[in-house]
């Protein structure tokens, strides 16, 4: 991983949002990872790092959680974050050929974004449902998602 | 105060926040999954036409995911043709109300007998409470079907106050009650938890909602608002002496976090892993205080067995198992959605009548009860809904999943797909879980095309029981029983 260069103030900053947001206790160590996960898009090192020392916990169990969560990622968020469902559900109504059909528009559209499979979005009524950038698709096709996803801005 | 006023506060209430808006109704269900198929356009697009003649309100869905977005109270889009035998064919007690009443309307909700079960459990003491509880029979609808009232006596007989943990975790593929619930009717979750917690002798109530379940979290947290508000969460609940406090914990994810003492190492930010029992949590749990663990369609029945009494909620289910189960119909049928259903009804008849499955031939197999479970073939469908195991062997009801697979999908993969999800969710804790739920996954794949697997299979069924027998937790326990389900059920069929 790139080692990312954050300024003194930036961390200055972090550590004052901390501080008022947060007791220090190990019970606000989800609470916490997801705050910080909502502020940035994804939790960095760095932050970690600052969080770990907000709340006492060891920095190793923080990137433990981190690490463990489905919810939680350390990496950057790609420009479009799209997640087709391929549980035994989603199966019955072809998602396996969506999650193909999908990874090819991205391909078509010159976009690098990498289509994760998931194994359940717990919306198994309206099957099959992708995840497009915090947006959830139910019922969905190939066209439903060209829709939903701007090519443009990316 | 006295404890006898509680019934007198909740009439006060009720007058306080009643609003004389008469104009005609016109309710649009939006919950996530319609959300995910334009609840939100179409409920813009009727405020353009009808606000300024019409109430629009906003519930939660009705549970018949498959005709959704649904709005009522219009003419024409009342109700679809083929609603009717989704809706006849089942028995709706939790589930009443929901997707009628608007969802943040405490009015409504007092209207329909909301509260009433919180003001008459308060009117008696926590110990006939637990009575009432175990006069209905109620059993947590978690999975487990543990009695509710020995819970809650267990908890409450120890030394320290206890904690209530409300498990809105469901994290299991192919379930999406709990969600339904909390979206429709947050304040019956509410209700139910207050119930739970004056019977325990607790003052501390937690809320673990799954962390997909953004729109739930967010419902439950403007609902416990407005029951604070008005006096219902907070000290002097209802004029009497009972006092509590709510808090809501939104989780990150993982099928593992559904199991209690995992849930309760979350909650204190340690690795999410099971803890050995004893002690159980009703003994030593959150911060080692005693802690009950309740599901959410468990806490949805509580209000309504106070307020209509244990007689009516036996008057459905069987006499060992009373009550109605919550089902979650996905796959390969017409009317797929949420369904309730009394206890001791087959599957075949839920599957045809609610699920409006005409012909058995189009199908392979039934998934019942997510993947600590496993796959039932068509000709054992008559079987009947029950707790626990349901097949005599290693298919149980779980928390309620059933999905239909078609006749195009193998049970092989689908046996490999839910071995998969166990092992790719195993918290790595113990050893037989870590090790074991991947090794039955890769010879599972490595025989696939093999045209003899008895030898194989043989192994297989000695690491799968294994894998169950030796586990920490509910998850390693069961990873085995989607393969011996197969073994069971499907491989003398296929000439294994």
């Amino acid at each position: 991983m790139d080692v990312e260069i954050v300024t003194k103030e930036a961390r200055l900053n972090f550590r004052k949002e901390l501080v008022n947001r947060f007791q220090r206790s190990r019970e606000q160590l989800l609470p916490s990872l997801h705050w910080v996960q909502e502020e940035y898009g994804y939790l960095p090192e760095w932050a970690l790092e600052i969080l770990s020392w907000h709340i006492g916990v060891p920095a190793s169990e923080v990137y433990g959680a981190a690490t463990t969560y489905p919810e939680l990622t350390l990496d950057a968020p790609q420009s479009h974050e799209v997640a087709v469902c391929t549980g035994l559900a989603c199966r019955e109504s072809g998602s396996q050929k969506l999650l193909g059909k999908t990874r090819n528009l991205f391909v078509r559209n010159g976009l690098n974004v990498v289509v994760n499979e998931v194994p359940c979005l717990f919306s198994c009524a309206v099957s099959p449902v992708v995840l497009i950038d915090g947006v959830l698709v139910g019922a969905a096709t190939e066209e439903l998602v060209d829709k939903e996803v701007d090519f443009e801005q990316a | 105060m006295s404890k006898h006023n509680s019934l007198e506060k909740l009439a006060e209430i009720n007058s306080h926040v009643q609003v004389h808006d008469q104009r005609d109704r016109i309710v649009v269900q939006v919950g996530q999954c319609s959300a995910s198929i334009g609840a939100y356009d179409e409920l813009e697009s009727i405020k353009t036409k009808y606000s300024e003649t019409h109430r629009i309100e906003v519930a939660g869905c009705s549970g018949a995911c498959f005709s959704g977005p649904r709005v009522t109270g219009l003419d024409s889009s009342d109700i679809f043709s083929n609603d009717q035998d989704f809706f006849k064919s089942q028995t709706r007690y939790v589930l009443q109300g929901i997707g009628e009443i608007a969802w943040d309307d405490i009015r409504q909700y007092i209207s329909i007998g909301g509260f009433e079960g919180l003001a008459k459990a308060l009117s008696v003491t926590s110990e006939e409470v637990i009575d009432i509880v175990s006069d209905s029979g109620l059993r947590g609808r978690g999975g487990a079907y543990f009695p509710v009232a020995l819970k809650w006596k267990s908890a409450s007989s120890q030394r320290s106050a206890p904690v209530v943990l409300v498990n809105a975790e469901e994290g299991e593929p192919g379930l999406f009650k709990d969600r339904h619930l909390m979206e429709g009717m947050p304040f019956r979750v509410i209700e139910g938890a207050l119930i739970a917690a004056y019977a325990s002798k607790s003052e501390e109530i937690l809320i673990y909602v799954n962390a997909e379940a953004e729109l739930a979290y967010s419902r439950l947290n403007i609902s416990l608002q407005k029951c604070q508000d008005l006096g219902l969460v907070g000290k002097n609940v209802l004029g009497t002496d009972f006092s509590v406090s709510i808090r809501l914990f939104r989780g990150a994810g993982g099928y593992v976090c559904g199991e209690e003492s995992t849930l309760i190492n979350t909650l204190e930010g340690r690795r999410r892993e099971p803890r050995l029992r004893p002690p159980f949590p009703t003994e030593s749990g959150f911060r080692s205080l005693p802690t009950v663990v309740n599901n959410v369609e468990t806490l949805c029945n509580v209000p309504l067995v106070l307020s209509s009494g244990p007689e009516k909620f036996r008057s459905n289910g069987t006499s060992d198992a009373p009550g109605t189960k919550l089902l979650s119909l996905s796959g390969n049928m017409p009317y797929r959605g949420l369904a309730e259903v009394p206890f001791g009804i087959t599957l075949l008849s839920v599957l045809q009548d609610v699920g409006g499955i005409k012909d058995l031939n189009d199908l392979s197999g039934v998934a019942v009860g997510g993947p600590s479970s496993g796959i039932l073939p068509t000709h054992l469908l008559d079987l009947e809904i029950l707790p626990g195991i349901i097949d005599g062997k290693n298919v149980m009801l779980g928390a309620g999943g059933v999905v239909a697979l078609s006749k195009n999908t193998d049970p092989y993969e689908a046996t490999i797909h839910l071995s998969k999800y166990n092992a790719a969710e195993s918290c790595g804790k113990c050893t037989p879980c870590r090790e074991g739920a991947p090794k039955i996954v890769s010879m599972l794949e490595s025989i696939r095309n093999s045209s003899d697997r008895s030898d194989e299979f043989k192994r297989l069924e000695m690491l799968a029981t294994t894998v169950n027998a030796a586990s920490l937790c509910g998850l390693g326990q069961a990873a085995g029983n989607p393969f011996l389900s197969y073994l069971n059920h499907f491989s003398q069929e296929q000439g294994d």
